[in-house]
């Protein structure tokens, strides 16, 4: 009935290196065809470790670096064939929060004016009433609108990132990514900004794709979740069936490595060592040489995703793994099934 | 609600050095305030005309006498009127001049950080190529094939040094792109134009400022130097290195012929490098 507002296939983008000048390029995938697709209003999250490709899909989604190859249609539009006109249109609707809140604003320029400049270049509103809408916008993300004539340098972390936030909203988009918003600031800030997007995501026609590597935080922000790894998604699904019965052994790893203070669900799932080895995996599963469940198999044949009851995961034994991994976690060897 | 805009803060950022200068800086700002009084005034306040020539008195010592301050030189001309003349066309050539190589090296530098790949590797291998070459041996050839006129001069001074200006331009512009602010106005769908001139220059103006006076004295010199060789300023044009070439040959009786225009272009380029040197050291210390 409704075209969905995001829709990628086959995303890949390769980054190409060069040592020196008669060195051979190398290229390394930073987003292996990536498909998905999210409503309006959806919130998705999207985590994985350092260089896993997450951010390199929100700039995808954005248009911010152009696919190597595969599309992006955002509503029923592709990339591809955007004019001048159609990216201006697009620019409106979409924004980006970026991770550092202070090399995100202009130090030379207040933030009434930053925040005011959407408005300005998309002629929505003339100068005053562009500067009244960023006064109640700043209200909305619990600034004043006195502060329209600080610097970003006369604020604080927290609230530098409310009007990153407010000029990311100024303009009513209808999606807005978040990478890495909140890891920047230190945990009470944090909490302060989780709940300012819940609330906001109540009031305003939003979707959100909320970029992490913070399992905690994502979880109370998100309704579905995308796991990456080396640049391709291992599993997505619905958040809870996700959290509850993770499917692929690096979800499960993550999940496991959450701190918790409670300590009757400690995991027993094996940690994971080492950190994502770049450029070695031509075939097979990229996560085996960490994988403590990998078999032949994953050596020869790339998994793809599979689809189980609210969830999909890209892993050969995905269907071995059975319940969450709280306290008896279920070991596929073990062959047992958790309480 | 009332809204009030700021005023531009650029403005405070850039007088702020300004505020509690020491006091050698403040005698180089009092100098080039000088300077730029007589290139502005040099052909009302100068008790003659340059050119008239008294061969009666000729080699007048100067503070002898109250008509001839600086003295007058072989031809019986005033001296001190031939200096503030000659002060007026050296410095309005230095002035054209850097602004030219400014326009010139912060267009190339943008184009090159702007664009990359292969416009990027070409507009720096020419910059390398050019720093690579004295640029006084260029100046000499290009004068000597195509003859001095004053529009030639003016764009050939102010190709020296264009690449400093490139290099630190496509420095600055590569690192501001990386800026996350530079980044969210593209995606607020802010146009390149407006990233650039809005956002980006307020940031990287002061290393350009720096380099601005850095490069006007250079000039100075090397407009001096090629008037000096002949192929500068031609008489009955003065320019001070023409007066410096001038005076040369009565050193030995006549100093005050070529020393007071050596003195105006000593003080001048030190008074300007002084200043940028300082200026850099404040800059600098208000980025870290």
């Amino acid at each position: 009935m409704n075209t969905p507002l995001f829709l990628a296939r086959d995303l890949t983008r390769a980054y190409r290196h060069k040592a020196g000048f008669f060195a051979r390029p190398t290229s390394q995938l930073a987003a292996d065809s990536i498909s998905f697709e999210f409503m309006a209003r959806e919130r998705i999250g999207v985590v994985g470790e350092s260089g896993s490709g997450k951010s390199t899909l929100g700039r995808l989604l954005l248009g911010l670096t152009p696919p190597t190859r595969g599309d992006v249609w955002f509503e029923g539009v592709n990339h591809r064939d955007r004019s001048a006109q159609d990216w201006t249109t697009f620019r409106k609707c979409t924004s980006l929060v970026q991770q550092n809140p202070l090399s995100a604003l202009n130090p030379q320029m207040t933030i009434g004016e930053q925040v005011a400049e959407g408005i300005l270049v998309h002629r929505v509103a003339g100068r005053t009433e562009a500067y009244e809408r960023t006064a109640a916008m700043l209200e909305r993300v619990g600034l004043s609108g006195a502060m329209m004539n600080r610097f970003p340098h006369q604020m604080s972390g927290g609230q530098r990132q409310r009007v990153v936030i407010a000029r990311a909203l100024i303009l009513d988009p209808k999606l807005v990514v978040f990478d890495e918003a909140v890891s920047a600031l230190d945990v009470s800030v944090q909490a302060q900004v989780v709940a300012l997007l819940r609330s906001l995501w109540q009031q305003l026609d939003l979707a959100y794709v909320f970029i992490t590597h913070d399992l905690r935080i994502v979880r109370h922000l998100v309704d579905r979740i995308v796991v990456m790894y080396f640049g391709r998604i291992v599993e997505t699904g619905d958040i809870r069936a996700v959290y509850e019965h993770p499917r692929h052994p690096y979800t499960r790893a993550l999940l496991a490595s959450v701190p918790t203070m409670d300590s009757s669900i400690r995991s027993i799932e094996p940690p994971i060592k080492g950190e994502l080895d770049a450029g070695k995996v031509s075939q097979g599963c990229a996560f085996r040489s960490r994988c403590p469940f990998a078999i032949d198999r994953c050596a020869v044949e790339t998994p793809l995703l599979r689809a189980f009851d609210r969830q999909q995961a890209a892993c050969h034994r995905a269907d071995e793994f059975v319940g969450p991994i709280k306290s008896q976690a279920t070991a596929p060897q073990q062959k047992k099934i958790a309480r | 609600m009332t809204v009030v805009t700021s005023s531009r803060p650029i403005r405070g950022s850039l007088w702020a050095p300004f505020r509690r200068m020491p006091t050698s800086i403040g005698l180089c700002c009092l100098w080039i305030g000088i300077v730029v009084a007589i290139g502005i005034t040099a052909r009302w306040i100068s008790p003659f005309d340059y050119l008239s020539q008294d061969p009666l008195s000729r080699f007048a010592r100067p503070f002898a006498s109250a008509s001839h301050l600086l003295g007058s030189d072989y031809l019986g001309r005033d001296v001190l009127s031939n200096v503030l003349v000659a002060t007026q066309t050296t410095l309005m050539i230095a002035l054209a001049g850097s602004i030219v190589c400014a326009l010139i090296g912060i267009t190339l530098g943008l184009l090159a950080a702007h664009f990359g790949g292969w416009i990027d590797n070409v507009l720096m291998g020419f910059a390398d190529s050019m720093a690579s070459i004295p640029f006084i041996i260029i100046a000499l050839g290009v004068l000597a094939i195509f003859g001095s006129s004053p529009l030639l001069f003016v764009f050939l001074v102010g190709f020296q040094n264009w690449e400093r200006y490139a290099r630190l331009t496509r420095g600055l512009v590569i690192s501001a792109l990386e800026e996350g602010y530079a980044e969210a106005a593209r995606i607020v769908g802010v146009p390149p134009r407006r990233i650039y001139f809005r956002h980006m220059l307020p940031n990287i103006a002061g290393p350009l400022i720096v380099q601005f006076t850095v490069n006007f004295p250079e000039i100075i010199l090397l407009e001096s130097g090629l008037s000096f060789l002949g192929l500068g300023i031609q008489p009955p044009a003065t320019s001070l290195g023409l007066m410096v070439a001038d005076g040369r040959t009565y050193l030995a009786i006549a100093w005050w012929i070529a020393a007071f225009p050596g003195v105006v272009i000593v003080l001048t380029t030190l008074s300007i490098s002084l200043l940028g040197d300082y200026l850099r050291d404040r800059f600098d210390a208000r980025l870290r």
